[in-house]
C-alpha cells in the first residue's frame, strides 16, 4: 500500500474531525433540519480539493440535485473522480445525460443498488488513485422500503468493500424516525458514530469510537 | 482462510477454466470447486459447506442472481460475488431485490485480482452476514471450540439451571444457547425441543454483542429488528430476556434465556437474577471443563513403576 494509500482522510478546518484511518465507516445520526445532512455531504466532498474520488449513493433527492447540493458545499466537483447511484430517478441503467451517474429504480432495489455501487467504486477506486470517499443518504430510506435485516446485509457488505479498499463510508441516519435498537445495531456496522444537534440554531457534533478523538459535543 | 472453500459458476467451460486457473494462483489456501449451472450449484450447496459463490450472471438454466437467492435460504451467511461480464444496467433485480450481493467487472483491468480481494475479504471478515459480529469473533468461536460441552454431566447441570430459570420467570420456555460460527445451538431446553436455527434468525445473536448486559424484549413484534422474523413465530417465542455466558477473558460463547409467548416485561430484579444465573451457568461450564482436563495424578513411588 503507497503512503498516499495509508494517509488519513482529511477534513476543513471547521469540521472537529482530525483526520480519519483509510478503511473507516462512520455513522453520521441527526434529525433534518440539524445540519446533518450537510456534515455528512462535508466529509465526502472535502475529499474534492485533496484529488480523491468519491461515490454518493442517493435515496431521497435525485442525482441532479445531490449534486447541485454538492457543488454548493465545494465549489463544483471538477477536481476528483465521482460516481453517483441515484435511487430516486425512476429508471434503471445510465442517466443518459452523465455516465457517472446511475439510477436505480426503487431505493427497495437493495441487490441493484449494490450492484451498480460496485461496478462504480470499482472504476472510481482505480481511478482516483485508491483514495475514495462514500456518502449514502440515507439510510433512514433504506429502512422504510426494505427488511431490517436486508439493510444490515447491505451496510455490512457495503462497509466491507470500503473496509478492504481503504475507503472512507459515509452513512447518514435520521434517528429520529427510527426505533434507537435499529439506529444502535446499523452502528455496529461501523467504526464510529457521529451524533449532529442543533440546540440553539448551532450546529454541534459528537464523534464516538474513533481513537485520539473528543467525545465532547463540539460546535461546528 | 485454509478450509475454505470457494464455489465458482460458470456455464462456459473455456471462460470458467481461464478464470479458475488465475484465481488458483491467487487463491493458494483455500479450496476452489467448480460448477456448470444453477442446478450444479445447487447440489455442490446440498453436499458440502460453501463459504463464498463466484457466479457468472447468465447461467444455462437461470441467472447468478437465482443462485444467490438459493444461497441466502441454504447458506445465509455465505458471501455472494456476481463476476460477469454482463453490464449492471441488464442485470434484472426485480425479483432478487432483497438478496444483496457484490459484483465485480469481468474484463476490466485487474479483475481477478479485484474477484480475489473481494472474495478473500467476504470470507475472512464474513462482511455479508445480515447481523454484526462481535470484536473478538475469531476468539470467540476458539474459546467456545475449547470447551467439553459434550458430556451428560455438564449438560444435566446446566438443564437444571436452565428449569430454575423458567420456574423463577413463571416462564413455559428457557434454554440455554451456544452462539457458533454459523447457527445457534440449543444445549439444554425447558419446555421444548428445539433444533439449531441460523444465526441470523437468533435474538442471541444480538444478545451477545452487549456481553455483560442483559437484553430484554417485552414484545418482539414491537421491535423492528425482529417483528418479521417468522423463525421466532415458529417457535412460538413473544417476549424474551437473555444474558451471555461470559468467559474469563471476556468473551460471550452463549447465552441463557427466558422466553414467553405472551408480551411481557421483565424487572431490573428479573435482570439482575438472569445475569447472575447465567454466570453461575458459565461457572458451571468451567468446572466441567477444568475437571476433563485435569491432569492424571501421579503415580506414588509404592504402586509401581521401576524398581532398579
Amino acid at each position: 500500500m503507497s503512503q498516499r494509500v495509508r494517509k488519513p482522510y482529511r477534513f476543513g478546518d471547521d469540521l472537529p474531525l482530525d483526520g480519519v484511518q483509510p478503511g473507516t465507516n462512520l455513522l453520521v445520526a441527526g434529525p433534518a433540519m440539524s445540519g446533518a445532512r450537510q456534515v455528512a455531504l462535508r466529509l465526502v466532498t472535502d475529499g474534492d480539493e485533496r484529488g480523491e474520488g468519491m461515490v454518493f449513493l442517493t435515496t431521497n433527492k435525485t442525482g441532479e440535485k445531490l449534486l447541485d447540493q454538492c457543488d454548493r458545499l465545494c465549489g463544483g466537483l471538477s477536481r476528483s473522480q465521482y460516481g453517483v447511484v441515484d435511487c430516486v430517478t425512476d429508471q434503471h441503467g445510465s442517466d443518459g445525460t452523465d455516465d457517472r451517474v446511475v439510477t436505480v429504480s426503487s431505493p427497495s432495489d437493495l441487490t441493484g443498488i449494490g450492484i451498480e455501487f460496485s461496478g462504480l467504486y470499482q472504476a472510481v477506486h482505480r481511478d482516483a488513485d485508491e483514495r475514495v470517499r462514500v456518502g449514502l443518504y440515507s439510510l433512514s430510506t433504506l429502512l422504510m422500503y426494505a427488511e431490517f435485516r436486508t439493510v444490515s446485509r447491505f451496510v455490512h457488505t457495503l462497509g466491507g468493500r470500503i473496509d478492504s479498499t481503504g475507503g472512507l463510508g459515509v452513512f447518514l441516519i435520521d434517528p429520529t424516525t427510527q426505533d434507537e435498537r435499529v439506529v444502535s445495531t446499523i452502528a455496529q456496522f461501523c467504526d464510529a458514530r457521529v451524533d449532529v444537534r442543533q440546540p440553539d440554531r448551532t450546529t454541534e457534533l459528537r464523534v464516538r469510537g474513533l481513537d485520539d478523538h473528543s467525545q465532547a459535543w463540539t460546535t461546528l | 482462510m485454509p478450509n475454505d472453500t470457494v464455489l465458482y459458476v460458470d456455464g462456459e467451460e473455456s471462460s470458467r477454466a481461464v478464470a479458475l486457473d488465475r484465481l488458483r494462483e491467487q487463491a493458494r489456501n483455500v479450496t476452489l470447486v467448480a460448477a456448470t449451472s444453477l442446478a450444479d450449484a445447487r447440489e455442490v450447496l446440498r453436499s458440502r459447506p460453501v463459504d463464498c459463490v463466484v457466479t457468472e450472471y447468465d447461467l444455462p438454466d437461470g441467472t447468478g442472481l437465482d443462485l444467490a437467492e438459493h444461497v441466502r435460504n441454504v447458506a445465509p451467511d455465505a458471501g455472494c460475488v456476481l463476476y460477469t461480464e454482463t453490464d449492471p444496467a441488464r442485470i434484472d433485480t426485480d425479483e432478487t431485490a432483497g438478496v444483496v450481493t457484490e459484483f465485480v467487472s469481468k474484463g476490466s483491468p485487474g479483475d481477478v485480482e479485484e474477484l480475489w480481494r473481494v472474495v478473500a475479504f467476504t470470507v475472512e471478515s464474513r462482511s455479508q452476514t445480515a447481523y454484526p459480529l462481535p470484536p473478538d469473533e475469531p476468539e470467540r468461536l476458539d474459546a467456545l471450540d475449547a470447551y467439553e460441552l459434550h458430556t451428560d454431566a455438564c449438560r444435566a447441570d446446566v438443564k437444571r439451571l436452565t428449569d430454575l430459570a423458567a420456574r423463577y420467570f413463571d416462564a413455559p420456555k428457557a434454554s440455554v444457547n451456544l452462539i457458533k460460527k454459523h447457527s445457534q445451538e440449543f444445549f439444554t431446553c425447558h419446555g421444548v425441543d428445539w433444533t439449531p436455527t441460523a444465526r441470523e434468525d437468533s435474538i442471541c445473536t444480538y444478545t451477545i454483542l452487549e456481553a455483560g448486559d442483559v437484553t430484554v424484549i417485552d414484545d418482539v413484534k414491537d421491535d423492528p429488528r425482529f417483528a418479521d422474523n417468522q423463525s421466532l413465530d415458529e417457535l412460538g417465542i413473544r417476549a424474551y430476556a437473555g444474558a451471555s455466558l461470559v468467559t474469563d477473558d471476556g468473551l460471550p460463547i452463549g447465552t441463557l434465556c427466558v422466553y414467553d409467548d405472551e408480551p411481557r416485561s421483565f424487572s431490573a430484579d428479573d435482570r439482575a437474577f438472569l445475569r447472575t444465573l447465567a454466570d453461575v451457568a458459565m461457572s458451571v461450564v468451567d468446572l466441567h471443563h477444568a475437571a476433563a482436563n485435569r491432569p492424571p495424578e501421579s503415580t506414588s513411588p509404592d504402586s509401581g513403576g521401576d524398581e532398579s
